[in-house]
């Protein structure tokens, strides 16, 4: 009796995990607008934090330290996710300081593979030139 | 006698040694260490490829100067040689077949992006959508 009850936690447990699985989010413009954070939890109203905004008229923004230092457009294509954005590489210098003496904007374009997508987070494969990194992505507002 | 007059140096000194060690524990703080690149998952991507890039570009434009250098050495000393100024390529319009998707999802999974539950449901959409 007892271990039966015992085997049945691990099931009921499994068996919620599917069934969240299941409330599954379309990729659709309507799902990604809204502010996203990126790679954490609980750091919407923290202004270092790394915030990604997708505008619902097709702008976006990528913003940490508080200010933006990506600036943008986003479309889907497919199962793709597509940002074709202007960077200044300076923004970047506490990163990598080589960049502090590019400061001339520079477009880019980012593709990015949303995977797993539930009502208020998902996870993205993201390539730029020849690197690929996967993010996870959760819903601010 | 030495053995006495030895331990009474050390006995003098010991406090003073004490106190200093006090002090810098008391006062040490650990040097700040960057973590930015860590913190910033994201930006540390992008900054990644900015570097690549610039780095990229200024090879870029360092051979063309020597390029027009040359090109210009040419015509004073009457080579004649023509440069043809290349035209920008134009951005290609992009739309993928199921099997260029498929094929990049094989690349996403042997890469180990996704995992292969995700592998198996993108695989099925695509097929689906064929």
């Amino acid at each position: 009796m007892l271990r039966s009850y015992l085997l049945s936690i691990p099931l009921t447990m499994a068996m919620t995990g599917l069934l969240s699985g299941v409330a599954a989010a379309a990729l659709d413009p309507g799902y990604l607008a809204g502010s996203w954070e990126i790679n954490a939890q609980g750091s919407c109203g923290d202004n270092n934090a790394e915030h990604l905004v997708m505008h619902g008229d097709g702008a976006f923004e990528y913003s940490r330290r508080g200010k933006a230092d990506a600036v943008g457009f986003w479309r889907i294509e497919d199962d793709v996710v597509v940002f074709d954005m202007m960077v200044s590489p300076a923004s970047f210098q506490d990163i990598h300081a080589e960049l502090q003496q590019f400061l001339a904007y520079q477009t880019y374009s980012m593709r990015a593979m949303p995977i797993d997508m539930q009502q208020d987070q998902f996870s993205a494969v993201v390539s730029i030139g020849d690197r690929m990194q996967r993010f996870n992505l959760r819903r601010c507002r | 006698m030495k053995t006495t007059q030895h331990r009474s140096n050390v006995l003098r000194v010991l406090p003073a040694g004490l106190l200093a060690a006090g002090v810098f524990m008391a006062t040490y703080t650990p040097p700040a260490v960057s973590s930015d690149s860590a913190a910033y998952a994201f930006g540390g991507l992008l900054a990644g490829h900015l570097f690549t890039d610039m780095r990229f570009r200024q090879q870029q434009e360092a051979r063309e100067r020597q390029q027009q250098t040359q090109a210009l050495q040419s015509m004073a000393y009457g080579g004649g040689a023509s440069h043809q100024p290349v035209a920008p390529r134009a951005p290609a319009a992009y739309s993928m077949t199921p099997e260029q998707k498929l094929n990049q999802l094989d690349q996403l999974a042997v890469g180990g992006y996704i995992t292969p539950a995700e592998y198996k449901a993108r695989r099925q959409a695509i097929l689906n959508s064929m």
